[in-house]
Order: C-alpha cells, then structure tokens, then sequence
C-alpha cells in the first residue's frame, strides 16, 4: 500500500471541507437573488448583475463538489449486467472505470489552467459587473487539482482493494 | 455514411464502457473527445478542453439544479415531511387502505417542494414506514406505494430532470413546469386507485385505521401551511412568470432553509451535511452533463441526428409509431440506467427526430410534450427491476420485505404508469392546456 487508509479518510476530509466551501458560495449567491428579487418587488430594483453573481458562484461551487464526489464513489454507474462476477474482475473493471474519470479529470488539469491564462490575457470580462473571468479560476483551479488528486487516489484504492 | 459507421462505433463503444462499470459521465466524455478527435483533430478538441467544462458549469439555466436539490435537502431537514403525512392520513386513514393513499399524499405534498424522486422516496419512507407497518400494511403494499409515490418528487414540479430536458431542448423551464402540474396531479391520482384496487382484491394488505375527530384532521390540515406557501410561492412565482426558474429555486431554498432554522432543524452540523448532500448530487449530475456536452459535439459533427431525421422520415412510419418505438427504448433502457443520464443520451437523437414528425401541433407544443411523456417513462425505471433505485431506498428501509415482494407490489403502479402515458399520447391537451390557459 502506498497511501495508509489514514491518508485517504484525510484527503476525504479536506475534499468535503473544500465542498462545502464552495456549497457556501452557491449559498452566498442564493441570497444575493433573493434579495435582488426583494428589491425588485419593494421598489428599489434588483443587484445590478444577479444573473452574472449566480453563474460565477454555480460555476465555482459546482467544480469544487467534483473532488468529494470522487473520493465517495458517488459517480453514478450501471452495475446490473456485472452483478455476479467475482471479486479480481470487478476489481479490473473498477481500475479502468476510475482510470477513465482520471483521464477526464487531468485533461482538465492540463488544459484548464490555460483556459485561464487566455482569460487573463484577452482580459475576457462579464457584461454587467465587468468581473475579469479569469478571477473564477483562482478557487476552480485547486478544485481541479484536487479532483485530479481523489481521481489518482481512486485508482490506487481499486488497486490495492 | 462513413461518419454514421463512427458514430455507430462510438455508441457502441460507449454502451459498453457503461455495462462495465465506468461511470457513466467519464464513459460518456470519453468517447465525445476520442471521437471529436478523430474528426476535428486533436488540437481543435484540445482547445475546446480549456473552457468547455467553465462554460457549461456557469450556464445560469444549470444553477437551477444545484439550488433545487439544495432546497430538496433542507426540506429533507425541516420537519415537512411528517405535517404532509399526519394531513393526508387524517382524511384518508380510516378508509381501507388509507394509510398507503396517505403515504401517496404525503409524497405528493413533499414533491411540490422538492425536485428529487430519491430523496422525496427515503424522506416520505422513514415517516410513513413505520406507521404502515404498524397497522399491519402488507410488506408489498407498503413497501410499493412509496416507491411509486416517490417518483412524484420529479413528476409534480420542480424537476430536475425536467430543467435538464429543457436545456438540451431549448424549451422554456417554466413552460416545462406549467405542463407538468396535471400529469403530476394524475400520477398521484392514478397510484390512489391503483392502492384501491389493490385493496378491494386482498382487504387485509391495507387495514382501515381508527378515524381522526373532524376538528384534528383540519387542524393537522393546517400544519401543511409552510409546505403550501413555499410551493405558492416558488411554483406560482415561476408560472406567472414573476421570476425565472433559477430566483424561484434561489427563494424556494432560501424559504425551506429559513424554516427548517426556525423550526430548529438546521444546527451547523445539519447545514454543513446539506450541502455535502448537495455537492455530491450535484456533482454527480454535472460530471455527466459534462460527458454529455462532448459526446453531443461528437455526434453533430457526424450528422448521426440529421441522419436518423432522413432515415425515419423517409421510412414513412407513423409519428406515432417512432413515438413508441422511442418509449419502449426508454423503458427498456430505464430498467438499467438512471434517469438523466438517459435523457442526456437520448434526447440530442429522440428530440430532432419527434420534430421532424407531424403530430398535428406546433413545434413548441410537440417539445413539451414530449418532454413530459419522456419525463414519465424515464421515471419509471425507478421502480422496475433489476435496479429501481427507490425500491432499493425503501427496501433498505423495510428489512422485513424481501425485494422480491415490493416488486410484485409496484405491478399495480407500474400499470397506471403505462395508462397515464397512453392517455397523454392520446390526448395532449391534458399536457398542453395549463401552459396556454397561462400564456393568455
């Protein structure tokens, strides 16, 4: 074994703490619409750009559930037809089927760092808050690091199970 | 056609991937970009790889779903879920069977404010379980009606598979929700008689229970205000058009939350585990959007879609024809798949294809429904065999029912499933008249 079971229930900690983190910030959005919709009925108009705070906050929260997700298994699988196999060729087909959210997952790690980095350059910004979407990347990247870390981790877990 | 052949081996491919266990959204992503790849060459896919996944995850149309599922945990939380079943048992308990109607009511209720089958099955399971089972309820009648009865989480809106049919469509969400009220109210309707019928052959699976004072029953009636208000409110708010779907989902999960923290429900601990719920729901769903976004590019650029337009369309079969043949494909795939991983797979190839057809109606109202009808049959795979996710929830609650016995319960379910989904492909307008009775 590489990694003791100690190292796995740690990184799960930190994926779930990072989670709801980011839940945290699609609460914080929650209440910016709320309120922007209050503002509208009472008079005094809506947030000036609520639409644009809810699509950065979904964006930020929704990458930063990816990790936790991997690390509890809680990709949804179609597992009928391999039922009454026995344990060594489930243990095969769940090494391949982690490797295959891994390949995934680092295809971002590769490339969206340079998503980021030509936001940054083009100076891509929204229309109303003329927020810089490169900003965005500053959380979703470690999110990304850490989905690639928990899809890694998973492979191991299947190897060594 | 020699991009029909690829396009043909990716399916193929990809069906295999599932059946082994891959998960479905890194099976599905996959082979969107080996065969994007393949056609468009791999620095095209390498570029898109950089802000296709940002793109798609900041669409705010999404930020519906993790809002609706977040609302669906702390309505899980707040204590609904016992007012909803304490009122529907007050005026159906003391009829034969009343106890099962009320646990289909319960649910019902509990579906209006939330947008999850699972989770309206597992919260509605652990309060009318055990009452059912202590009034000496069958295991198959008890067992089954809730697993019927959880299905109205997404058939009665809000509907997350809804809102995901209605991206890939291009509908309007709150058109979708307006059209799914009836159906809904028909499920809830069909799954009662479906409990009477059951009774009236074997009265001793469902007992009559003692009648309730007619002052208790109002007054439990009453207990469901919170239920109601938030559903006005939230529902009401998005058919009238007064907000969008996703500031009814952001009220809807602010409302819910308040109550469950008013009511006490909702320490710290309870809030944090909410939306660890909602992260790991929402994750799961976003991962599979995402390898639907890659593999629907992959299919465009092979024209498979315009293809099977041509070749249906030139076939001369019947509209209605293609339209079950397409239902029977869902059922048959529902039984070993989840719900919106079928939607996302199928609707890209089913939708062009039901356009292309006359149906005798406009184009919008072709869309939704279908979106409906496809709704319907893709929930079914939740209650049949071999993996009926809401059997497995309420079975794992109900250890004394063998699984066998919930599914020869849910039979009786399962038919007027079927009965309502011939009776809307025969007459849309029960789907189509709420949506233009509000568009006036």
């Amino acid at each position: 074994m590489i990694f003791t079971t100690k190292f796995y229930e740690t990184y799960t900690k930190v994926c779930r703490t990072w989670a709801i983190m980011g839940g945290g910030v699609l609460c914080l959005a929650m209440i910016i619409t709320v309120i922007s919709i209050v503002g509208r009925a009472v008079g005094i108009g809506p947030v000036d750009g609520d639409f644009e705070v809810m699509e950065i906050s979904t964006a930020i929260a929704v990458f930063s559930f990816m990790p936790y997700t991997q690390m509890i298994r809680g990709h949804v699988l179609v597992d009928v037809f391999t039922q009454n196999l026995p344990r060594p060729a489930l243990r095969i087909l769940d090494t391949i089927g982690m490797t295959a959210v891994a390949i995934v997952a680092l295809m971002w790690l590769w490339r969206m760092p340079l998503g980021a980095y030509d936001f940054y350059q083009f100076g891509d910004e929204t229309t109303v808050l003329r927020y810089m979407r490169w900003w965005s990347f500053i959380v979703i990247l470690p999110s990304v690091v850490l989905f690639a870390g928990a899809s890694l981790l998973s492979i191991f877990r299947e190897v060594n199970r | 056609m020699n991009e029909i052949a690829l396009a043909g081996s990716g399916i193929a491919i990809l069906l295999s991937m599932m059946f082994l266990r891959v998960p479905i959204g890194a099976a599905m992503a996959l082979v969107g970009m080996g065969g994007y790849a393949l056609l468009a060459g791999v620095d095209p896919l390498l570029s898109q790889v950089k802000t296709a996944a940002y793109w798609r995850y900041s669409s705010y149309d999404l930020s519906v779903v993790p809002l609706f599922l977040l609302m669906g945990q702390f309505a899980t939380r707040a204590g609904l879920s016992n007012a909803l079943f304490d009122a529907a048992r007050g005026f159906l308990g003391h009829h034969r069977g009343g106890l099962a109607m009320a646990a289909v009511g319960g649910c019902a209720g509990f579906g209006a404010i939330c947008g999850s089958s699972l989770a309206t099955a597992a919260t509605m399971g652990q309060v009318a379980l055990p009452e059912l089972r202590r009034y000496n309820y069958s295991g198959a009648l008890s067992t089954a009606s809730l697993a019927a009865g959880g299905t109205l989480g997404i058939l009665i809106p809000p509907s997350i598979v809804l809102v995901i049919y209605a991206i890939l469509v291009e509908a309007n969400i709150a058109v979708m929700f307006q059209a799914a009220f009836v159906p809904g109210i028909l499920a809830a309707v069909g799954y009662v008689l479906a409990i009477m019928v059951v009774v009236r052959i074997w009265p001793d699976a469902g007992p009559a229970v003692p009648p309730l004072p007619h002052a208790e029953r109002w007054r439990k009636l009453l207990d469901v205000w919170p239920v109601l208000t938030i559903f006005v409110v939230v529902i009401g708010g998005i058919y009238a058009g007064i907000f969008t779907p996703t500031e009814g989902a952001a009220i809807g999960a602010f409302l819910t939350g308040g109550y469950a923290f008013v009511q006490g429900n909702l320490s710290a601990n309870v809030l944090a585990e909410c939306l660890t719920q909602t992260a790991v729901s929402t994750g799961m769903i976003f991962l599979i959007i995402f390898g639907a976004d890659m593999l629907n590019g992959f299919l465009a650029l092979t024209g498979l879609p315009d293809f099977a337009v041509m070749t249906i369309v030139d076939s001369g079969l019947s509209p209605y024809v293609v339209l079950i043949v397409m239902i029977v494909i869902f059922i048959i795939f529902g039984c070993v798949m989840d719900s919106l991983s079928m939607i996302l797979l199928a609707i890209p190839v089913f939708w062009p294809v039901i356009a292309a057809m006359d149906f005798g109606m406009t184009e919008a109202d072709t869309k939704t429904w279908f979106g409906i009808i496809a709704l319907i049959v893709v929930e079914l795979g939740l209650i049949t065999p071999p993996v009926g996710m809401n059997i497995f929830i309420i079975n794992s609650m109900a250890k004394d029912v063998p699984m066998r016995e919930t599914f020869i319960g849910v039979i009786p379910f399962i038919v007027t499933d079927l009965l309502r989904v011939a009776l809307l492909v025969a007459l849309p307008a029960i789907v189509l008249f709420v949506p233009q009775l509000l568009a006036d």
